[in-house]
């Protein structure tokens, strides 16, 4: 349980910030819209992340899915940020 | 959705929702009794105070009396809360010279009409304690272990609807009374789960955003901002008011004048004013209310004291999505948004949760008794935890209710005693659960003497205000005796309860479970 746990935690925290920052660089709408937005989605995705990791085999799994996803999403965060 | 996935499922719920059931508990009790912070607060301070009529001193000389013979700090601020239904005094926030480690400001009760400073606001701390247990448990980074306690809450409730999915309309009134205990605590958690979800999931969101919005804030500023944390705010609706102290006496301000126009654009007073470089040229007045005819709209404005120039105004014409957001979110969390009723439908539905906690946590201790390997200290924890984490809160609530009436009000660390007579109540329970045999007959004791606490407390406030409660309703002021009313209802529900748990140990039937609880228990 607790490898899962600090993989929900830690690595479903990491992808929801990757993915709230490429929304606000995707989302058409003022500033503090985009802001809104990005709060009202961001604990959904981490919860989200939770989910598929406590229904992971353990830990490693469990790292992985996360791992996957954030290395797509920074990737994406890179391409906003030096482009 | 497969065997396995609905097994690791339920294995997260079941593990987090009883590893996060104590803290959630008082999130959700202490919320719940919060949603009448403000009556709470007039019970306690009202009938210590003869209530005045007439017209209301302006707001310039408020501001005066608040720093006269005062250490008052010009270029900290100075915060006026305005007199409300329920607190009929001008609260006033006094910066004031301190060396580090020192208290930072006075916190005053002015009466609007005769100007007399009646008490300082944290003589009167019931109903803040009760509030501050809800958002930080009252400790240092409390904030961010109820903002994890509430993700973990978060999880549970989705966890929840995958693992009742399937059942989630057709078992909706389904509760099994004649069937087993398991099958009651079941039906019991999955009715209520069911039907206070859009209310939960609602407390999840906020409360979330509430405690964990620095996370997201940090990544943001970093990110988006190249570390430029003020223009994050500035663009979230926190605009920083920093004027520059001249060190020129301000001449003639006419405050009242800026705050009459206001008055005028917005239909009401701010309800909150600051004074920010007060006495100086260079004083800056914010304000902020909220517009009573409309849902969650606000306003605020800064405007400079000596030309009257608007720094920034937002209200429905100058709007900031996220501030206004944000603000809906918060009308929806403490439910002020409507009537007396909606917060009653707010407190049985936080309650309700309480009892899904509980029900939650006894279930995990039911399935572990079944199984063949569970450790029976594990369990005596458990069941000894709930019982502490709930029972216990109740009581020591009901105690520090107590504590508030009984000390004089001009006992300066009255306070103090009030939140050492809940930690004293709290200690005291744990000490004695150990020693019981029978847990329910425990349980019934601790509800009963919460019900007869909160007898005695009605009983209390007749023999000490009696002429002061008659002449508070006869000028239409309900509160005292309306909180005694939920007093007195309480207590019946805590007594019925009570005693029906106390009573089990006279029927042969009940005692012979309890021993095979006990002693499945004891392994």
């Amino acid at each position: 349980m607790w490898p899962k746990s600090t993989a929900a935690i830690f690595g479903g925290c990491l992808v929801s910030i990757s993915i709230m920052l490429n929304l606000n660089y995707i989302l058409p709408t003022a500033v503090d819209t985009r802001l809104f937005i990005g709060l009202l989605c961001a604990f959904p995705l981490w919860i989200t992340m939770m989910v598929w990791c406590y229904v992971s085999e353990g830990g490693l799994q469990a790292w992985k899915r996360c791992g996957s996803v954030l290395l797509v999403s920074i990737g994406i965060n890179a391409i906003f940020v030096l482009g | 959705m497969n065997k396995t996935f609905l097994k690791r499922i339920t294995d997260a719920h079941s593990w987090l929702g009883l590893i996060i059931s104590g803290l959630l508990f008082i999130v959700f009790f202490a919320g719940s009794i919060s949603l009448f912070r403000a009556e709470i607060t007039q019970w306690s301070m009202q009938p210590h105070f003869e209530p005045t009529k007439g017209a209301f001193l302006p707001v310039s000389e408020i501001l005066k009396i608040a720093i006269k013979d005062r250490d008052f700090d010009p270029k900290e601020h100075l915060t006026l809360i305005k007199p409300s239904k329920h607190i009929p005094y001008y609260k006033a926030y006094v910066d004031i010279q301190h060396q580090p480690g020192e208290e930072d400001h006075d916190a005053l009760l002015i009466d609007p009409v005769s100007g007399e400073i009646v008490a300082s606001i944290d003589d009167f701390f019931l109903a803040d304690f009760i509030y501050d247990l809800h958002i930080d448990l009252n400790i240092p980074a409390g904030k961010y272990i109820i903002g994890f306690v509430t993700l973990f809450f978060f999880f549970a409730l989705v966890s929840g609807i995958f693992i009742h999915a399937r059942k989630l309309f057709i078992n909706f009134f389904k509760y099994r009374s004649k069937h087993n205990k398991r099958s009651q605590l079941l039906d019991m958690h999955n009715v209520v789960g069911v039907m206070s979800l859009p209310f939960t999931i609602m407390y999840a969101i906020s409360g979330l955003i509430f405690n964990l919005v620095i996370i997201y804030q940090i990544a943001f500023a970093l990110v988006l901002y190249k570390g430029d944390q003020q223009a994050l705010l500035d663009d979230a609706g926190y605009q920083a008011i920093e004027p520059q102290w001249v060190d020129k006496t301000w001449n003639k301000p006419d405050l009242d004048q800026i705050l009459q126009k206001i008055t005028n654009e917005y239909g009401t007073l701010p309800r909150m004013i600051r004074v920010y470089n007060y006495g100086d040229e260079s004083a800056v007045v914010h304000t902020i209310g909220k517009i009573e005819q409309a849902f969650a709209q606000k306003f605020e404005t800064a405007i400079t004291v000596k030309d009257q120039h608007t720094l920034f105004t937002k209200d429905a014409q100058n709007p900031n999505t996220l501030v206004q957001g944000l603000y809906v979110i918060s009308q929806l969390h403490f439910g002020d948004f409507a009537g007396f009723d909606l917060r009653i439908l707010y407190f049985l539905l936080g309650l309700g949760v309480c009892g899904l906690i509980i029900t939650g946590n006894l279930l995990w201790i039911e399935q572990r008794s079944r199984q063949r390997n569970h450790s029976p200290k594990t369990l005596k924890f458990v069941n000894n935890f709930t019982l502490w984490s709930t029972g216990g809160i109740v009581l020591a609530t009901a105690v520090s209710f107590m504590t508030e009436r009984l000390l004089p009000v001009n006992l300066t660390t009255r306070p103090d005693y009030m939140v050492y007579s809940f930690i004293i109540t709290l200690a005291l329970v744990a000490c004695l659960l150990p020693l019981s045999r029978n847990k329910k007959v425990f349980l019934g004791y601790l509800l009963t003497s919460t019900a007869l606490l909160l007898l005695s407390l009605v009983v209390i406030d007749w023999i000490m205000f009696a002429n002061e409660i008659i002449n508070l309703w006869q000028q239409g002021i309900n509160t005292v005796i309306g909180l005694q009313i939920g007093f007195i209802f309480l207590a019946i529900i805590l007594a019925f309860a009570g005693i029906k748990l106390t009573n089990q140990k006279h029927n042969p039937d009940v005692l012979e479970n309890e021993m095979i609880d006990t002693c499945e228990l004891a392994g």
